[in-house]
């Protein structure tokens, strides 16, 4: 392995319970044009990692139990509090409020569960445990309000339930979205109308960065250390939103995903970029601009179209079903199985998942493999792939195609 | 004029003389709770032993997946072959990619290898 993951791989092998396991590094970059002269100047050590008797240590077999954390973290000034947090890598680099017993107990107030329920057995990246307190002291650590308090136990159990370990870990700078349904988004304070994917709004900022802080305190994320981002990604800061269901012509996110309409959710997604339409045209000519668009969301497995309400309601009019528009999307997104075949890691992740699936899901069917390569493919796998989220303030015609995807949504409900 | 020079040397040594510590505890402090998950204990496995040397053993070159690994695990065989030319190397490729598990090829590894070499080539 390189040695830009030294320290990713000492964490894994910790808890894969091999903490001594053997590792040959070899020097960053691993390219294919240098790897094989790095493959022979590794043998040697290779040959000794394969052959050297163990030590004691290595023979061992046991529990490595961790060192109870006391449960006041530190008694002090405002000033001393956040330098604290900020040099523990507890924060995400900006000021905390301080979750004091006062604060965590009024937030603890949002929910009937007990403070120490356990909300999730594993959370990730690492497969710590969280309870209802330690949720609800990230809770107040970002800003959030005791009526948010449902709404994060459910994206702490949403994260948890969806195949998102590996993107939390990857290189890629993935990021996660949060999406809000149903009367716990008003409740709660949560902005779905103008600039709703934007700041101004304190629930969706809090909601939005408390992930992040789930993530670093409740999962053991930090950059560099289990967090490989290279580049890195603004909307890891906070990312959460409501739909504006009460301007959509359509039926709100959740009943898709198997839940009545009354009932609240919140909604997990993964991913990380998105292309966005100048706009002005309507009708057909906007989901063919959106096909065009779909066509370059690299690893397309998943995507999710972002519609303002004034884009939804035209597409409506002009007699679009919510489903029309996925079937739409999913016909007219194509291109040749040449150009499919070529980028997004296609032998490393495209044809593994044609072969075997990805997260328990079939993708694309074998024939992907073998048809010639002028022959036109959609390029999304099922019509369901690409999410419909009607968001926004109706100032214009607008929409956003982000790759997201992998929606994973859970009751808000029950955590009230 | 006295009385003014008089205030202003009894403040200067106010000041030098009241203690920064009495300041600092003027302002408020707090207990800040632990947000940290809880780590569970985890369980160790040892390692398996080694072999003395590798003439004649059942080496796997397994490659995960990762892009470079396809150039990688051949050359490594090569290489392997040339410094002990009587080792028996097992080549294999995770027929899913990388993020999806495979346990028939760890359980076969189990079975019939005496050593295995895991290459991320990342």
């Amino acid at each position: 392995m390189d040695n830009a993951f030294t320290e990713i791989a000492q964490v894994a092998a910790e808890k894969e319970g091999m903490p001594f396991v053997r590792r040959v590094i070899i020097p960053h970059e691993v390219l294919e044009e240098n790897v094989k002269v790095k493959a022979r100047a590794a043998v040697n050590e290779i040959i000794t990692a394969l052959t050297k008797p163990l030590a004691e240590e290595e023979k061992k077999a046991g529990v490595i139990k961790q060192e109870e954390s006391s449960r006041i973290a530190i008694k002090g000034t405002l000033s001393e509090i956040q330098e604290f947090f900020q040099k523990s890598r507890w924060t995400d680099g900006l000021p905390i409020i301080p979750p004091t017993e006062k604060n965590v107990r009024e937030m603890l107030k949002g929910t009937s569960h007990s403070p120490g329920e356990i909300v999730v057995e594993k959370f990730l990246p690492e497969p710590w445990k969280a309870t209802v307190e330690k949720v609800a002291i990230n809770g107040v650590m970002a800003g959030c309000k005791p009526e948010q308090m449902p709404i994060l136990l459910a994206m702490v159990e949403a994260l948890a339930k969806g195949p998102f370990g590996a993107s939390a870990r990857s290189t890629t700078s993935f990021t996660f979205m949060t999406v809000v349904n149903g009367p716990m988004a008003a409740k709660a304070g949560m902005n779905s109308g103008i600039n709703a994917l934007g700041p101004g709004n304190p629930a969706n900022a809090s909601i939005g960065r408390a992930l992040m802080l789930f993530l670093t305190n409740l999962g053991g994320s930090w950059p560099g250390l289990n967090d490989t981002s290279s580049i890195g990604n603004p909307t890891k800061y906070s990312f959460a939103f409501a739909e504006n269901e009460a301007r959509s012509p359509w039926e709100p996110f959740q009943v898709g995903q198997g839940f009545k309409r009354n009932e609240s959710t919140v909604s997990v997604f993964v991913g990380g970029w998105y292309l966005s339409s100048p706009g002005w045209v309507t009708g057909k000519d906007v989901l063919y601009d959106i096909c065009r668009e779909l066509k370059y969301v690299p690893l397309p497995w998943g995507a999710t179209v972002i519609f303002d309400p004034t884009t939804a309601r035209l597409l409506s009019e002009a007699g679009f079903s919510k489903k029309d528009i996925q079937n739409f999307l999913w016909e007219n997104t194509t291109m040749t199985a040449k150009e499919f075949r070529k980028g997004w890691g296609y032998n490393v992740l495209v044809v593994p998942s044609i072969k075997g699936g990805i997260y328990g899901k079939k993708t694309w069917p074998e024939s992907y493999l073998t048809v010639p390569e002028d022959t036109l493919l959609k390029v999304y796998t099922h019509p369901d792939a690409i999410s419909i989220l009607v968001v926004g303030g109706e100032t214009y015609l607008h929409y956003e195609v982000w790759k997201m995807a992998f929606p994973t949504t859970v009751s808000v409900d029950k955590w009230n | 004029m006295k009385r003014e020079r008089l205030f202003s040397i009894f403040l200067g040594v106010f000041l030098v003389a009241f203690p920064v510590s009495l300041i600092r505890a003027q302002e408020p402090v707090y207990e800040a709770l632990n947000p940290r998950g809880m780590m569970p204990g985890i369980k160790t496995t040892p390692l398996s032993s080694r072999p003395a040397d590798l003439r004649n053993k059942v080496i796997y070159n397994i490659n995960i997946g990762k892009p470079a690994a396809d150039i990688l695990c051949p050359e490594l065989e090569t290489a392997l072959k040339e410094a002990i030319p009587e080792v028996k190397i097992v080549y294999r490729k995770k027929q899913l990619s990388f993020l999806t598990d495979e346990p028939n090829l760890w359980k076969e590894v189990a079975e019939k290898a005496d050593a295995a070499i895991l290459s991320i080539a990342d």
